[in-house]
């Protein structure tokens, strides 16, 4: 709601800016933010990865370690069917051994507990950051600078007609060597 | 983040330059630069390189697939083994492969764990190391099989009958720390591999650029997409350790909860982890030093330096491989079963004997005697040999273990004598063969040099002054969130 | 639970070989071979260690000289209650049959792991190398009652279920109990001396109750643990 209301009947627009050294990049977020852009509206791009407290940007939570726990907890369960459930499903003695017994159990449950973990972060990967929401416009679509994979830093933001003058003239002064606008989307 | 340094006198500016010479995370490049470096490499696709990878794929297709293909239709009797010995050089090359896979995860996980900078430029080349090994060792179970075509009746999965797999069988349990050490090395190989993908995307054309898009998952190297890669990458390194040690344990539990003296051993788990340690390290400089001859600008990110750190590491897992093969063999013999001295005499002065002093002369003499110099370990060509050496002790280890204990047992009446025949040869050549095939085909096709990760390395190294000294400084970027 | 036969009690087999009665002449080793189908590898193979015979005579020579002495231990699967070889197996291709208390093998679940056989302190398994033929005219004296075994999988001794089977059918057909000595495994059928018996442990009159009770009575490897359904007579000096 803010937002419309911030922005009125102005379309927002997509600009880059792009920086060769990561020292010029907080004094430009911090430019834009006196302009009026918030962190909201703003993506920092980069070629290695650099903490939020380098690029002064609010601290980005991931959740990774959700989906691991997720699926270590379904790895569990998984093993506890092939170790008791199947003992229970289709008993078979073998070498005068108890059908359940905990000790041999503890070998699958430890890889399948593992392999749920392994499986579901790398799902989690792909699900929160790489895949493109549902709704949302395709992966071609989401914006990008080539440059970045040569260790440029490209600072995306979004804002309307009226700032953007401001905003842009803001980013030459800290040092960005290249300003535009763009097409596209964060996500 | 520029490090400008400015050395005050010309002795100074001589031991920077120095160091920078040793130290590849000192002798800062621009991602540019090193991005066309690693490109131009992946991208020399020249005409020798083809005709190794034709011939090795032929030969892979003969040797391996071939042969397999004629034993299964023939029969197992086509190997050597026979009564008592039940296994040979199948289930020896097997747990070789799984050996070798160890050293890829252990080098890049424990490394990147205990944030050991050195590691940042040959961890993927490791990685594919365990990648390709595991490749080759998976074949095995299949191989060795009387029906090869029934392997999938030890998954578990509800068949028409609704009879389970036996979870208490050592090879159940090798069919899942297997799988789940496959599926997890190889998405950790992959994970750091995401943004050199992008970076490749970039930078290639045509058909190239279309497989580096699919590949790159769309990564741009947006914040959140950081955030979530690391944390996944170091949920992968943790939790890869223990599963990598729990596959050569089990691997090794095949024998050790066997009713089978000179198997049932309790120390056998830790043995073979350093074992596997051992030969992986070893050829982890095999590997190192092979890229490092055949693929361009390779001699920028692999030093004398990365050479000198694993043979550290080697000698250090050489004396430990001794001090657990004395325990196992001397503890064993002192504990006086008649057996068990029979097994051993067989294995120091029987007809496996031969096998048996060169495991002890390649695993414990060789490199216990000259990894001890700094110079030895610094060059690439006798670090390559040292890992051809150990890998030849470590084969003949599994040798002995395998169907040396099958050799001997409770009634001399069961005694016997194994000797391999053409087609187990021609299979175990098959899979070094695939494992070459793999990785020559993998080095003109993926970034073997984590480039981010080598200019992450690079910004956290700047140089400080104390006194009168000049030295590097490390900051630990990895930590800052 | 799987199993249960119809009656109250399981039967227990057991088998007792007197080894001062053997003579080493091989007669179980043949009979075996032809009651149960068992592959005839010819004798190339046999000699490189593929024979597939259920049963072997260990040979030990002992002393020198004058005092020279032959002995011979009949062996085969020994149809342990712990049996070693059925949990290492990854398909339940060899289980324990709760009605028989036997060790079974199930030939068409078999991948041919053999991981049975190396962890068989016995070494009594064998494995299916090839497809073998049977040269004429033994192809005509295959038994019915026993399946022919494929290339690539394991099999052993089953104290000629079949035969057991046949017994307890008739039994119930008749309304009555197996009596003792019913059932005779071909190897006890063919051995001229009678050093191999076979019976019900759970009846307390049987014949290898009886002669288990001997003080000569002893298992192979016993310390292991396998609990063995053969029990040996021992032969020569009785030194125990």
């Amino acid at each position: 709601m803010d937002m419309e209301q911030y922005y009125g009947r102005y379309e927002p627009r997509m600009f880059v800016a792009v920086f060769d050294d990561v020292e010029r990049v907080p004094a430009a977020l911090d430019a834009l933010r006196q302009v009026g852009v918030t962190d909201d509206f703003i993506q920092v791009q980069t070629g290695v990865p650099y903490a939020s407290s380098i690029l002064g940007r609010p601290r980005v939570w991931s959740a990774v370690p959700k989906y691991g726990l997720t699926g270590a907890v379904i790895g569990f369960g998984l093993g506890l069917f092939f170790t008791h459930g199947t003992a229970w499903l289709y008993p078979l003695r073998v070498g005068g051994m108890p059908l359940y017994s905990v000790p041999p159990s503890l070998v699958l449950l430890f890889e399948l507990t593992m392999l749920g973990l392994l499986v579901s972060s790398f799902i989690g990967v792909l699900v929160e950051s790489l895949l493109p929401p549902v709704g949302k416009p395709p992966v071609g679509n989401r914006v990008y600078h080539p440059a970045v994979s040569d260790s440029a830093i490209a600072i995306f933001f979004q804002t309307s007609r009226v700032l953007a003058d401001e905003a842009l003239q803001a980013l030459r002064g800290v040092g960005a060597h290249e300003v535009t606008e763009v097409e596209g989307s964060f996500v | 983040m520029s490090s400008e340094f400015h050395p005050r006198n010309e002795a100074e500016a001589r031991h920077i330059e120095a160091l920078k010479q040793e130290h590849l995370l000192l002798d800062h490049k621009t991602r540019a630069e090193m991005n066309d470096m690693v490109m131009e490499a992946v991208e020399d696709t020249s005409r020798e390189w083809k005709i190794a990878v034709t011939v090795l794929g032929l030969v892979t297709a003969v040797t391996l697939f071939g042969a397999w293909g004629y034993m299964m239709l023939n029969g197992l009797g086509l190997a050597g083994i026979r009564r008592p010995i039940y296994w040979g050089l199948f289930i020896v090359s097997f747990v070789f492969w799984i050996g070798i896979s160890h050293a890829g995860t252990f080098v890049s996980a424990i490394l990147r764990v205990f944030k050991a900078e050195f590691r940042r430029p040959f961890t993927r080349a490791a990685e594919l190391m365990t990648t390709f090994g595991l490749a080759a060792a998976g074949l095995y179970p299949l191989v060795h099989l009387g029906r090869t075509w029934r392997f999938y009746w030890m998954m578990p999965y509800p068949n028409q009958r609704w009879l389970w797999p036996n979870w208490r069988s050592p090879l159940l349990w090798d069919f899942f720390a297997i799988n789940t050490y496959l599926i997890g090395s190889t998405l950790y190989l992959y994970l750091p591999l995401i943004p050199d993908m992008a970076m490749a995307r970039d930078r290639s054309t045509g058909w190239r650029r279309a497989v580096y898009g699919l590949l790159a998952l769309g990564w741009r190297g947006t914040e959140q997409e950081w955030k979530n890669l690391q944390k996944a990458i170091q949920i992968f390194a943790w939790a890869i350790i223990p599963v990598m040690f729990s596959v050569h344990t089990i691997v090794s539990w095949d024998f050790a909860v066997a009713m089978k003296l000179g198997w049932h051993s309790t120390i056998f788990g830790p043995y073979f982890i350093i074992g596997a340690l051992l030969s992986g390290i070893a050829a982890v400089n095999v590997v190192l030093f092979t890229v490092r001859a055949t693929t361009k600008n390779m001699r920028y990110f692999i030093r004398p330096e990365h050479f000198d750190a694993l043979g550290k590491l080697l000698l250090i897992i050489s004396l430990s491989w001794a001090y657990f093969f004395f325990n196992e063999f001397i503890l064993e013999w002192y504990g006086g079963e008649h057996t068990i001295k029979e097994i051993l005499k067989f294995y120091m002065f029987g007809d496996i004997a031969p096998v048996w002093w060169t495991m002890v002369t390649c695993n414990v003499f060789i490199p216990g005697l000259l990894l001890w110099n700094r110079k030895f370990r610094r060059t690439p060509w006798l670090m390559f040999i040292m890992g051809i050496v150990v890998n030849i002790g470590m084969f003949a280890e599994r040798y002995v273990i395998v169907t040396g204990a099958l050799s001997r047992n409770r009634f001399p009446f069961d005694w016997g004598w194994y000797e391999p025949k053409l087609v187990e040869i021609s299979i175990v050549f098959g899979t070094f063969m695939l494992f070459l095939f793999l990785y020559t085909l993998a080095a003109r096709f993926l970034p073997l040099i984590p480039v981010w990760e080598v200019e992450e390395g690079q910004h956290s190294h700047t140089w400080r002054r104390i006194g009168k000294a000049v030295l590097p400084a490390v900051s630990d970027l990895e930590s800052l969130d | 639970m799987a199993g249960g036969n119809g009656h109250e009690e399981h039967t227990k087999w057991v088998m007792v070989i007197d080894l001062d009665r053997c003579n080493g002449c091989g007669a179980c080793v043949t009979a075996c071979a032809m009651e149960n189908n068992v592959a005839f590898v010819g004798e190339e193979e046999n000699a490189y260690g593929r024979g597939m015979h259920w049963l072997r005579l260990q040979r030990y020579w002992e002393g020198e000289g004058d005092d020279l002495r032959v002995r011979y231990i009949p062996t085969m699967c020994q149809q342990c209650s712990n049996a070693p070889c059925e949990p290492v197996c990854p398909v339940y291709a060899t289980l324990h049959s709760e009605a028989e208390e036997l060790n079974l093998q199930v030939y068409n679940r078999c991948i041919g792991t053999r991981y049975c056989a190396n962890n068989c302190p016995y070494v009594a398994r064998t494995f299916n190398w090839f497809d073998y033929e049977w040269p004429e005219p033994l192809n005509f004296q295959l038994n019915p009652d026993v399946t022919v075994r494929r290339r690539g999988i394991m099999e052993k001794c089953t104290f000629c279920i079949q035969r057991i089977r046949r017994a307890e059918e008739d039994a119930k057909a008749e309304g009555r109990e197996v009596y003792d000595g019913e059932v005779q495994p071909a190897c006890a059928q063919a051995c001229p001396t009678e050093a191999i018996v076979f019976g019900n442990w759970r009846d307390p009159n049987s014949r290898v109750r009886q002669l288990a009770a001997s003080e000569r009575a002893f298992k192979l490897e016993e310390a292991l643990g396998t609990e063995p359904k053969v029990i040996y007579l021992a032969g020569g000096r009785h030194e125990f």
